[in-house]
């Protein structure tokens, strides 16, 4: 359960974070949804224990982010966190050492549904398999929520329905997701509930059909045409 | 199965299973919760949900490590309702063009001798 209270987070005079109170059930799968500025990032970096509040808390199982919690959560950065000199396979071997809860089966399903030819350098790969490599990175362990930030930026329309399988199939009752992200269509069924951010605030958060029930819309539509249009 | 994303999705897939078990497509096992949601690229906890409304219903019947299996006389019943709306829709779209019952009956009638 992650619990997360009066959450403020101010970068000089910005408020990336302003007051926000969430409660997320374990094994839930959540949209976070809003434009590029809305604070998703932030947001998540604060769960991971990347970065530290301004005002409030936030509690994972009751426990504060940090140390601890980084070995059951898995986070999914937007930046290439890649090393290019390195061999896909080397470098997938290389960071599961890291890991208790890796799940080489897990790995072997994902590069295999992914296609990804892991004998060649990551420099060689294109940003697309770049971004398979990195999932199947934080995908192939067994952590307890998974924090993916902005999976779909920069994959093109044709390989989106990949990815979002590719995690649906990764996906395990009991664990908790949240997927940050602004192209909603491609995703959007995924999501049980779906939280929509602007500047720092939540606006609207719901389980997912209950929204499509009560504005007649999808969560694409929600969020081109009655928040940000 | 083409999902409209602005209507809720578990309705649509107990719609849809009640369907496939109506046409026959399903006769005994329901797909498990996991395959439906991977073919349908859905949440599984979404399946999860039409699963139980239709158990709530009593069309279908799932034990714990054993699945979901359709009730004995499910596809019957289903049939015959899904038959009765197809009428129903049928005698209202000829009525909302100012035919009458009875010139409805009179067509179902010709549609027979032509058979």
């Amino acid at each position: 359960m992650i619990k997360i209270k009066n959450l403020v987070k101010r970068y000089g005079d910005v408020y990336a974070i302003n007051n926000i109170n969430l409660d997320i059930e374990d094994g839930s799968f959540v949209g976070l949804v809003g434009p590029n500025g809305s604070g998703k990032t932030t947001l998540l970096k604060l769960i991971f224990g990347y970065c530290r509040p301004t005002l409030g808390e936030i509690k994972i199982d009751g426990s504060s982010p940090g140390i601890d919690l980084k070995s059951t959560t898995a986070f999914y950065p937007e930046y290439d966190s890649t090393y290019h000199w390195m061999k896909a396979q080397d470098l997938i071997d290389w960071y599961s050492g890291f890991f208790s809860d890796w799940n080489k089966e897990k790995e072997k399903n994902l590069i295999g549904f992914f296609n990804l030819p892991t004998h060649r350098y990551v420099a060689h790969l294109s940003k697309g398999l770049r971004a398979k490599l990195k999932l199947v990175l934080t995908l192939s362990r067994d952590a307890k929520t998974f924090l993916l930030d902005e999976p779909l930026s920069g994959i093109d329309p044709a390989s989106r329905a990949n990815i979002t399988s590719g995690i649906l199939k990764a996906y395990r009752e009991g664990q908790t997701f949240i997927f940050s992200t602004h192209i909603v269509t491609d995703a959007e069924m995924l999501f049980e509930r779906t939280i929509f951010m602007k500047e720092g605030n939540v606006v609207i958060d719901g389980e997912s059909d209950a929204l499509r029930e009560k504005y007649g819309k999808s969560m694409d539509q929600i969020f081109k045409e009655d928040l940000y249009g | 199965m083409k999902i409209d994303k602005s209507k809720p999705i578990w309705r649509q897939i107990v719609q849809e299973i009640k369907e496939r078990i109506s046409r026959g497509d399903i006769e005994k096992n329901v797909p498990t919760v996991r395959a439906l949601a991977e073919e349908l690229g859905v949440n599984p906890n979404t399946v999860a949900r039409a699963y139980r409304e239709m158990e709530r219903e009593g069309i279908v019947e799932s034990w714990v490590g054993k699945g979901t299996w359709v009730k004995k006389k499910s596809r019957d019943k289903l049939k015959e309702k899904m038959v009765e709306e197809i009428v129903e829709k049928f005698v209202e779209n000829l009525t909302s063009m100012g035919l009458s019952k009875k010139e409805i009956k009179k067509l179902v009638r010709k549609i027979d001798d032509k058979n």
